[in-house]
Formats: C-alpha cells, structure tokens, sequence
C-alpha cells in the first residue's frame, strides 16, 4: 500500500521534517484528550495535578538538558507533553507529586536525551519511565477505588482476576466507563477507544496493530481458562487498551515495517500473558513493551521486507 | 588478544573494565570504600608484582601468571578482611573473590606492568587505582543515600523520608554507574 | 530432578536471576563481546557455556574437598577456571582452524569464576550446580545478544560527547535490567 510506505518513510529513526512529527505528536495529544478528561472526572483532582506535574517536568528536565549541552531547545517538538502525559496516565492517585516529577524527569532525561533526543531512544521513555517508578516507588502499585462509585472490592480488577475471585468484579458497565480502581489513564476504556479511532482516521496508527496486541491476550487467556467472560475481563482490565494503543504504537522503539509492528504486538501480547498468569506481578503490559523495546532491533532482522522483485509467491 | 585499542582509545573504558565490582558492592557506602580500597590495593600490588617479573615472562605466561598473581592477593585481601572487617566481608562476600579475575587489574598486568617500565606502570595503577576508587565510592554514597535515605548506616534528613528504592536494585546501580561515567568523562576532557 | 525444578532453575538463572544484568558478573565481557558479528557472539556464548560446564564439574568436588582449606577457594578455582579455558582454546584452535574469535577473554570474563562460587556459595547439589552453570551460560548467551541488538540502534553521533563509549552502554544496560525485575 503506499499510503503504507509513505508513512515509513515519516516514522522512526528520523522525522525528515520538524513539522510533520510534531503535527503527529499534536494528534496523540488530542487522543489522549479524552482519556485524560475520563481521568479527571473519575479520581479527582489528583489527575490534573498529576499530568501538570508529570508534564511540567518533563518540559524543565528536557529544557535544562538543551542548556547544558549546548542544544536548540526542543521542547517545541511536543514529545515532552506527550511523555510527560502518557506516564501521568500511566500513574495510579496513591503516587506522591514528587515521585512523579522523579520519574518524569528519569523519563525524559535518561531514556530519551543521552541518546540524542527525539527519534534516538530505544526504549518508550513513558513505559520505561513507568517500570522504573515500579522498582522504585512502593506507591505505584497501590491503586483505590475511585469515590465516585460503590464498588464491591476494594482490589482492583486485575488483582481479583488473578485472585480467581469472579464474583468481586465490577460490572461489564463500570469497566468500560473505568468506574474501577487502577492508573488513571487505563480505565476508561471508552475514552481511550476514542482516541484510537482518532489515531488511525488521522493515519497516525495502523488500527490494527492494537488489536494484534488486545486480541493476542484475549486468544490465549480464552484457551488458557476456556472462558470468554474471564477473558473479556481481562483486556479490559489493566492498562492493556492503553498501552495498546499509545505505547505498543510508539514509532521510535517499535519495529519500522507493518509486519514487524504486528510481530511486535503479537509478542507483546504473548509476554503480556505469561506475566499476569505466571509470575508475581500482576500486571504485565508494561514490562512486555519494554521487553519488546529491547528485542526490537531482532524483530526488524527478522521481519525485513522483502523487495517485491525477490518474493517467492 | 585483549582489546587494547578499545581500552587505549576511551580511558573510560577501562573504569567500564571494573564494572563487576562497581555495581555489585556498592549498595552501601561502608561496602563500597571496602570494594574500592580492596580492588585499589589488589590492582598497584598485582602491577608491582608483575612489573617486578616483566623481564622473565613471555607471552603465553602472562595471562595465567596475572590471574594467579591477582588471585594470590585477593585471597589475601580476602584473609585480611574476614579476620579484620567481618561486616565488611559479610558485605562483599562473592565479589572480593571475583576480583581475581577482574577485567581491569588483570589487563593492567597484562598490557602495562608486563610491558612498560617499573615506574610508569606503577603510576598508571595508582592513577587508575584512584579513578576507580572514586567512582565507587561515589556510587555507594550515592546508592545509599538515595535508595536507603541512609549514609554509612546514618539516617539522612531529607532522603530518608523519601527514599527511591530503584537504587538499591540492579537497575538503579547501572543508572548511578551509567550518570558517574559520563561525569568522569567530563572531568578527563577538561583535564586534558 | 523433575521436569518443573529444571524448567524453574533454567528460568531463574537465564531471565529472573540473570547473571548479567542482576549479579553483574560477565558485565564487561559483554561490552566487549557484543560489539561482534553473530557467529562470533553465538560461538563465545557457546564456548562460556561449555566452560561453565567443565568448571563446574571440576570444582564442586573440589570445594568439597576443601571445606577445612576454604581461604584456597579463590585461588583454586582461579587456577581450575584458567586451565579449564586454556583446554578450550586448544579444542577450539584444533576444531575451527579459521576462527578469529579469541577464547582466551573468556579467563577474565568473571561469568564463569561467578558461577562457580555462587554454586559453592549456595552449597549445591552436584545435579543442581551443573544445570544452574547450563543456566548462567545461556543467560550470558542472551545478555550478549540483547545488548548487540540495542547497541546497533544507537548512534553515537546523536549523543551527547560526555555519554559516548561507556557511559551510554551502562545506560543501555539500566534500561535492560529494569526489564528483569518482572520476572
């Protein structure tokens, strides 16, 4: 498809052009608009001034790092807010406003500008960022329950599924509207939709490339428990939708070609799943698209594309 | 064999060279200036003695014979330390044996003691000796301070109240590592 | 041993508890080694592997034997790990008489004399120790290949000059091992 190739041509390592790469990062941002909104009317006034902080942040740690090196300032290309939102959103309301600004700045700092800044990190600077709040701050796991709804756990979806405990979970309703505990980003489903309609009517996103990621969950969580409820459950639960659509997506750390995007989303998915049912965390999006971030560059070997001239069938 | 140009070409590679040591005892800052001074003493004492040695070593011996010699003096460190400093070696357990065969005192022996003379290479192993002690000991001040809100077991007032405890895990040591590195990098293009 | 406490021990030594990017053993090793074609990783890893193994074999009845002599543990397995490498790069100039990839690095690669006290450390089983030095062999194996994979993406004109070199390798690595805190 050209439409296809034109794209590429667009996306990671190089942004040809300032502009075009920075009405691409304007058009996550409107994505994340609805999201963000979801955010503030679910768990308060904690959201805003967690975004605030996180983005603030993020525009000062980058500006600071332009000065000591000697760069033009590179705020203006809009992947500071874009970092600093996505991680913001990434975040649960028990995180203390500092934490937050220590993470937003070890994101922009130390994943994105030591390695030359926009177009030469390797790894998502919001999920790295993310994982790294993990590791670092007690607090980020700890999600409560929004005061807005009566719920009948106070644990959050993901953390009854895993326990077993069916009858604790809120109803398909609350979950799709986000009336649940969890980061404030990631449960909203219906925000978060929305902004991956954006996404690929803007041709920012492949629409599919998402849905390799959710339907790969959904496959194996169905033929692992046999149950579509369980797994209908769990795409919803977690920040599945949201690192799905905004960070699995991401054209710097993730494979160059469609096929290897796909790859990428498909073993996303597979890690995803092996880390949620098998191992001590219970959410595993995260730590599989920084996983993947990682094995990028063996993806791409191994889905190059093949010049039309050489393909066997 | 070894890699001399990488280690001749970026002098922060050889401080890379330790990095063993570096990362893995410094999660306090009593661990840490155990480690540096350890490793500083094992590397100028591996040199002297290899030095001393240079003109009856051919090739072929010289790896075998750097290894023993700096095995000799870490498990002399070792001795010294578990009867003196039971804490301290309870700290550093395994990694004060791994100095043995550390990349950066035993290409030290095999590239300068074994081939330069007494005296330079004596200086290049107290330079790097101290380099390398410092860079440690940074990092375990650091390490502490900031994952623990402790330094030398003694509560700092600020940090310990908010304490960020991805230093004191693997990831946050190559992050501290990774920071100090590129610092030392700056202080050696404005020495030169 | 069942089939679980194998797949348990190799999960945890390759990913979980890798020696690498958790017990920084072998850390140098890879910065030099991932800087080399596949073949080259591939065989190093391969030859660290079977070094392990043989080390291994040789130095937990040692250890045994020198339960009253332990302050000549380090020494010994210092000595036992060079000549076991020294072995290799004889079978592997004799097998391969066209190899460029040195084998000798592998004596200061501290994988190997790390696994080898970790295993004597720990006290285990002959069985165990064995599978446990397959285990950190593999690990070192895909430490390697990672960290080529991640090297080949960065560009060091694009960085800053004081993080060129090493300081930007660590920082490659910090990403990687905050990775494994999952698993």
């Amino acid at each position: 498809m050209a439409n296809n190739y034109n794209l590429i041509t667009v996306s990671s390592p190089h942004f040809h052009n300032g502009s075009s790469g920075r009405r691409i990062m304007l058009d996550v941002i409107i994505a994340l608009i609805p999201a963000a909104i979801a955010a503030v009317v679910i768990f308060g006034m904690k959201s805003l001034a967690l975004m605030a902080t996180c983005i603030i942040a993020a525009i000062a740690a980058e500006s600071l790092f332009d000065v000591i090196v000697k760069k033009k300032n590179t705020v203006g290309d809009l992947s500071a807010i874009v970092t600093g939102l996505l991680l913001a959103l990434n975040l649960g309301t028990e995180v203390a406003l500092w934490e937050a600004a220590v993470g937003s700045v070890f994101a922009i700092v130390f994943v994105k500008c030591i390695f030359g800044g926009l177009g030469k990190n390797f790894a998502n600077p919001a999920i790295t960022g993310r994982v790294f709040m993990i590791i670092a701050f007690g607090s980020v796991t700890s999600f409560v329950n929004p005061k807005c709804v009566e719920l009948v756990s106070s644990a959050t979806p993901l953390a009854n599924l895993a326990q077993g405990a069916m009858d604790q979970l809120p109803t398909v309703g609350q979950m799709l509207l986000g009336l649940h505990g969890g980061t404030i980003g990631e449960t909203c489903i219906i925000a978060l939709v929305l902004g991956w309609v954006y996404l690929s009517v803007r041709k920012v996103i492949k629409w599919y490339v998402p849905a390799a990621f959710i339907a790969t969950v959904f496959v194996l969580f169905l033929v692992f428990t046999g149950s579509p409820v369980v797994a209908f459950y769990e795409i919803l639960s977690g920040g599945l939708f949201l690192g799905a659509i905004f960070m699995a997506t991401d054209y710097v750390s993730t494979p160059i070609t469609v096929k290897g995007k796909v790859v990428f989303c498909i073993c996303c998915g597979i890690i995803t799943f092996i880390i949620r049912k098998f191992c001590a965390l219970p959410e595993g999006v995260s730590f599989s698209i920084l996983i993947m971030n990682i094995l990028t560059p063996w993806v791409e070997k191994l889905t190059h594309n093949v010049p039309l001239d050489r393909r066997g069938k | 064999m070894m890699e001399k140009d990488i280690i001749s070409k970026n002098p922060v590679m050889v401080l890379f060279l330790g990095a063993c040591p570096a990362l893995a005892a410094t999660t306090t800052a009593t661990a840490s200036v155990g480690m540096a001074v350890s490793v500083c003493l094992i590397l100028v004492l591996s040199s002297v003695l290899m030095s001393l040695m240079r003109k009856g070593v051919g090739d072929a011996i010289r790896l075998p014979l750097a290894i023993v010699i700096s095995a000799g003096f870490a498990s002399i460190a070792q001795m010294v330390m578990a009867a003196y400093l039971p804490k301290v070696y309870a700290m550093l357990g395994v990694y004060l044996a791994i100095v043995a065969v550390n990349a950066m005192v035993v290409t030290h022996q095999q590239n300068t003691a074994s081939q330069e003379g007494f005296g330079a290479s004596l200086k290049q192993a107290v330079i790097t000796g101290i380099e390398f002690c410092a860079l440690v000991i940074v990092m375990g001040i650091v390490r502490e301070i900031l994952g623990n809100g402790t330094c030398f077991g003694a509560k700092v007032p600020f940090f310990a109240n908010h304490t960020i405890a991805v230093f004191g895990k693997a990831g946050g040591a190559f992050i501290v590592f990774a920071i100090l590195l590129a610092v030392a990098g700056c202080f050696r293009k404005e020495a030169k | 041993m069942s089939a679980k406490e194998v797949i348990a021990i190799m999960f945890a030594c390759i990913l979980a508890n890798n020696y690498v990017f958790q017990n920084f053993f072998g850390v140098e090793a890879v910065a030099l080694d991932s800087e080399k074609g596949i073949k080259c990783m591939l065989f190093n890893g391969l030859t660290v592997t079977a070094v392990l193994i043989v080390s291994t074999l040789i130095t937990w009845p040692i250890n045994a034997m020198l339960a009253s002599a332990s302050y000549l543990q380090t020494l010994v397995f210092a000595i036992v790990t060079t000549a076991v490498v020294y072995v290799a790069d004889f079978v592997a100039k004799k097998v391969c008489k066209e190899n460029k990839c040195s084998v000798l690095s592998i004596a200061i690669n501290s994988v190997v004399m790390g696994a080898c006290l970790v295993n004597a450390a720990n006290g285990y089983g002959f069985g165990t120790s064995v599978l446990a030095s397959v285990g950190v062999g593999l690990g070192y194996l895909l430490a390697t290949f990672v960290v080529a994979g991640v090297r080949e993406r960065v560009n060091e004109k694009f960085i800053p000059k004081a993080w060129r070199g090493a300081p930007i390798l660590a920082a490659e690595m910090a990403i990687i091992a905050l990775t494994l805190f999952a698993l």
